[in-house]
């Protein structure tokens, strides 16, 4: 099991969190002159990184507060964790 | 009508006579307290300044993940903007309608949850095995000490644990739903101790 620490918590275990797929994607200001084809990149597509991920977890059983963590997808080596709202650790971020 | 005229709690269904047989735990329901959920930003002097003049508690110096007492009330860390009052049976109207009032434009809430939840004392020497067997968070003195709070899962079962005195007298705070499977999980579990 994954021990996460959530920057309000610690370190907790896996089960008391719920996963939240990839971070840092912002929502498009001018939707409404988006392509179908942007749009839909925006909605579904997700990049599948091997190595250092920036992802967003949310602390379910805990204190219910959402935040992003930096996570290795090969070693699962959890190597940064911080709040929504803050930048990455300098130097980290997902590939555009 | 509150809960203590009809004399019903979440945890009518558990023989709690069966724990006086159990060695080193003592188990108690605390029975219809109140149970007021609070919600503001703590970068609101406005909203602090409501708090510390009605119930007498700084939420900025409250840390993550402890609790205070308060003359009559407990204040819990629920989240960077939530609390949970604990206040004592049939006093949960008259504090939820002075902070209302106290925080009248004030960008917050006041929820009163008493009938959701009930509270679990656990004390003994055994206490802290009982509980270690459904909790993976270290209980242990140097990490979970008095005045110390938690959100975790016990068997499964979300709770608010807390420390009352250091590694021998806890308190849980369980949803009703789980309130009765969350009894018998601590009636079975405590057999070993018999």
């Amino acid at each position: 099991m994954l021990q996460i620490p959530c920057p309000w918590c610690g370190i907790r275990d896996e089960s008391e969190f719920s996963y939240g797929g990839e971070a840092h994607i912002t929502r498009p200001l001018n939707s409404e002159n988006l392509t179908d084809e942007e749009w839909a990149d925006y909605l579904f597509m997700r990049k599948n990184t091997r190595g250092a991920f920036l992802e967003q977890w949310q602390h379910a059983q805990g204190c219910r507060r959402w935040f992003n963590i930096q996570r290795d997808t090969v070693s699962y080596k959890i190597s940064a964790s911080y709040k929504v709202g803050e930048q990455p650790p300098q130097g980290m971020g997902n590939e555009k | 009508m509150s809960d203590l005229q009809n004399g019903e709690s979440p945890l009518v269904q558990i023989d709690f006579n069966q724990f006086e047989k159990v060695k080193g735990i003592k188990l108690t329901e605390l029975k219809f307290q109140g149970h007021l959920n609070l919600r503001g930003r703590l970068n609101d002097k406005a909203f602090c300044k409501a708090i510390s003049d009605a119930i007498g508690v700084e939420l900025t110096s409250l840390k993550a993940n402890t609790f205070i007492l308060s003359e009559d009330f407990k204040v819990y860390w629920l989240g960077p903007d939530e609390w949970l009052i604990v206040t004592p049976p049939d006093q949960q109207l008259e504090l939820k309608n002075t902070l209302q009032q106290a925080l009248q434009g004030i960008f917050s809430s006041v929820t009163d949850v008493s009938s959701g939840q009930t509270i679990i004392s656990i004390s003994g020497f055994n206490a802290r095995s009982l509980i270690e067997k459904g909790c993976t968070i270290d209980l242990h003195p140097r990490q979970f000490k008095k005045g110390d709070c938690a959100q975790t899962h016990l068997s499964k079962a979300t709770v608010l644990l807390s420390v009352v005195k250091s590694s021998e007298a806890f308190e849980i705070i369980i949803r009703r739903s789980f309130a009765d499977y969350l009894g018998l999980w601590l009636l079975d579990s405590s057999s070993e101790f018999v």
